[in-house]
């Protein structure tokens, strides 16, 4: 093959590609700001631990201390305070927003705090040396809102192994975590929860036997395997919104609304060629949005 | 104290809006890299995601403009290549993702073509299908792909041997022929 031969391949390969709205850098900063924070805690923490050998070793040297104590308790540091921007800070668990009836609000919330605890015990690096991707970074599972809790395969088990978990921060992040035979993971990074109001892109992408992530910034994939599940979620920026309706796949649903968001999940049976259409009405039932409206990104695209 | 503190505030909001800015020129190219690489366009986002968010952490102590995008670069590819290592990328549970996207009004021959190089490149070993993507769409010489790589010349070298290899091997199981490619490059040509 020739050098340009090559070139033509790899262009091909990317020919349709729709890089959508692009990156979120309000969350990327965000992210990187926590980052930062949690560097400069582990990097203080280190040097008093440093301090702490220091003394120690020298007191150990002199003979000063008495170790038949043994270790003292653990002290843990507190991340540092947050501050909602813009999103309305999630109450003390109330119980999912969605909840499948197979399982109850204690399984979703102890699946929240087994996210946590496994995303807090992570690595701070990658393999490579890299920082970790921070995922679930608030510890306060009263911080966290679940909007969604329900299997993620056909038929999960007697426990909940099979499910799958999302939930949003008093930020706005949104983190989605499933688990899996060796301990609980998060399968995707989601970035902030959608604002409604903002244009909505062409289209989502799809998974078979598992939840359709709302990637706002995808076209529809390819021949995915039918029926597949999707699932769609915002937040509601006008608190007059009392109904929120998300049309997919040819039906038209309630979203479940609470605390400031809405949430919808489906089963598509054939291909889509548009995203999901939202649309709020106000308790008179006046149309308060309706993102076939909010730009050209969101009409159908055929 | 509080000179110093404000003096860092301003920094920081100036690192910010810079960083901003250069998150909005590089992103589409580290974007279509990393979908190359990985053929996943929500995993190449992470991976870009994952590499910014190295850099941002970096930013204040980075010197050398003109080397941003590379430090870029090779922080997505880091996260790239280090994902691909990871249990949970690996694992599957009955989930099988598509690995590319359809636009309604293509003609179902551009649909064909893309869908089999598409095939064909995620047939290519990871490694090598970065090099080859570093070497031929990047247009990197070499060295630079070394360099990002963290690898020899020698390895880039034969990497791009025995990618080059397994791309063309893996075009043919997916029904190319020496025909095929012409109407490929047409079909760009039409499509643009």
């Amino acid at each position: 093959m020739s050098d340009d031969e090559v070139r033509d391949v790899l262009v091909l390969a990317l020919e349709g590609d729709d890089p959508g709205l692009g990156p979120d850098i309000g969350a990327l900063l965000s992210k990187g700001r926590r980052l930062r924070r949690r560097n400069r805690i582990r990097k203080g923490i280190a040097a008093a631990a440093a301090v702490a050998c220091l003394v120690g070793g020298s007191a150990w040297f002199t003979g000063a201390f008495d170790t038949s104590a043994g270790p003292g308790p653990a002290t843990s540091v507190s991340p540092a305070p947050r501050t909602a921007s813009g999103v309305p800070v999630p109450e003390a668990s109330s119980g999912p927003l969605v909840l499948d009836p197979a399982f109850t609000a204690g399984d979703a919330r102890g699946v929240l705090v087994n996210c946590i605890d496994h995303h807090a015990k992570a690595a701070p690096t990658t393999a490579s040396g890299d920082p970790a991707y921070p995922r679930f970074t608030e510890r306060d599972p009263d911080k966290y809102r679940i909007l969604y809790f329900g299997p993620f395969i056909p038929n999960p088990g007697p426990t909940t192994w099979g499910t799958a978990l999302l939930a949003v921060d008093s930020e706005g992040n949104a983190d989605y975590c499933r688990n899996s035979p060796d301990g609980w993971y998060s399968a995707r990074d989601i970035r902030r929860v959608p604002d409604q109001s903002a244009a909505r892109p062409a289209a989502m992408s799809v998974a078979r036997n598992d939840l359709c992530y709302p990637d706002l910034a995808k076209r529809p994939q390819p021949s995915p395997e039918f029926p597949f599940r999707w699932l769609d979620f915002g937040r509601l920026p006008d608190p007059k919104a009392v109904r929120v309706t998300v049309e997919y796949g040819g039906k038209t649903q309630d979203a479940a609304l609470s605390h400031g968001f809405w949430f919808a999940a489906g089963e598509l049976v054939r291909p889509e060629t548009y995203t999901p259409i939202i649309r709020s009405y106000d308790a008179d039932g006046r149309l308060l949005y309706d993102s076939t409206q909010a730009g050209p990104r969101s009409r159908p695209l055929s | 104290m509080s000179e110093k503190r404000a003096a860092r505030r301003s920094r920081g909001g100036t690192d910010d809006a810079e960083f901003s800015e250069f998150v909005r020129i590089v992103w589409p190219r580290l974007r279509r890299t990393a979908l190359l690489i990985c053929g996943n366009p929500q995993q190449a986002e992470d991976a870009v995601q994952a590499g910014l968010l190295k850099l941002y952490v970096a930013w204040p102590r980075l010197k050398h403009v003109e080397m941003l995008e590379a430090y870029a670069k090779k922080a997505v590819l880091n996260a790239l290549l280090d994902e691909a290592r990871r249990p949970w990328r690996r694992e599957r549970s009955g989930t099988d993702l598509p690995d590319t996207q359809v636009v309604p009004y293509d003609a179902p021959e551009q649909v064909e073509n893309r869908i089999a190089v598409t095939r064909a490149l995620a047939a290519v070993p990871k490694r090598q299908r970065a090099v080859l993507v570093l070497r031929f769409y990047d247009d990197l010489d070499v060295a630079e792909t070394a360099r990002l790589l963290a690898c020899s010349t020698g390895t880039v070298k034969s990497q791009t041997a025995r990618g080059l290899g397994a791309l063309r091997a893996a075009l043919i199981a997916q029904g190319w022929n020496e025909e095929r490619l012409p109407s490929m490059a047409a079909a760009l040509g039409g499509a643009a």
